[in-house]
């Protein structure tokens, strides 16, 4: 499984170690795709499975940001928010930034439904941000929107 | 001396239906520096140049329980305006604290009502 093609293994490795996700992708991608332990990906983008469209994130965010200082983002997901089946969490973060996390937001079943809407600070040029959602159950999944920019907020 | 940072700023429906999912808005006026520079305009790195300033915690309780947390870096925008959503579960007030990364604390709180 690759997670971006435009990203060095290095330079992945590199970001993950510090926000933490490097060794459930590194799962992923050397020992298997065991739920629990690794980052899951869309096989095929334009067509996704029932358990896909569950719990890959819907990412809103404007695909040219003129302030870099002020990019509003909305994450929001038709995932169940049951006492035995929720969304955990949500990760926002961009590996081109020097900030790479933005924010990590927890749920618990009482939210209702997963909706989390802020305003995040980009650097500068083109740019890919990055959600990650963990299901209590089903482990963790991404989808990510790529950005341009014009006047870098960090 | 700096600018004192006022409460936070709570939205909530009016009145809402017994397990209604409804969207709180929390704006809050504080400054998010990432504390980074670069030395010249041309230099590629950053550098740290000045003290970093953000929110660190936003804590969400509805009555006594803590129902989410927001953990933020200095890659949050200024004066952000959080929004999402809770379930109408019970009449109780719905509380929001912010802490800063230098352990300063806010609050503000609001009564969810729910029609009977």
């Amino acid at each position: 499984m690759n997670i971006d093609e435009g990203l060095s293994r290095r330079r992945f490795l590199r970001y993950a170690m510090v926000s933490g996700v490097a060794v459930p992708v590194y799962a992923s991608t050397v020992i298997g795709n065991d739920a629990q332990a690794s980052i899951q990906l869309p096989a095929d983008p334009d067509n996704l499975t029932d358990l896909e469209k569950l719990h890959i994130p819907k990412v809103t965010i404007p695909p040219v940001v003129e302030d870099g200082s002020q990019a509003p983002i909305v994450v929001e997901m038709d995932h169940p928010m049951d006492d035995d089946h929720y969304i955990k969490s949500i990760q926002i973060l961009n590996f081109d930034d020097p900030i790479v996390i933005k924010g990590k937001f927890y749920f618990t079943p009482v939210n209702g439904e997963v909706y989390v809407g802020t305003q995040i600070r980009l650097d500068g040029g083109e740019g890919k941000v990055w959600v990650i959602a963990e299901c209590n159950q089903h482990g963790r999944w991404a989808a990510s929107r790529s950005v341009k920019v014009a006047a870098g907020g960090c | 001396m700096a600018e004192k940072i006022k409460p936070p700023r709570m939205r909530l429906p009016r009145k809402v239906k017994q397990d209604e999912v409804f969207k709180v808005k929390v704006r809050f006026d504080h400054p998010s520096f990432t504390g980074l520079g670069r030395a010249d305009v041309d230099e590629t790195k950053f550098n740290r140049a000045v003290p970093s300033r953000f929110i660190r915690n936003m804590l969400v309780y509805y009555g006594d329980d803590l129902v989410s947390r927001f953990r933020m870096s200095s890659g949050i925008a200024d004066d952000p305006l959080f929004t999402f959503k809770l379930k109408a579960v019970k009449q109780a007030p719905i509380k929001v604290v912010f802490v800063d990364n230098e352990g300063e604390r806010w609050e503000s709180s609001k009564d969810l009502k729910i029609k009977t």
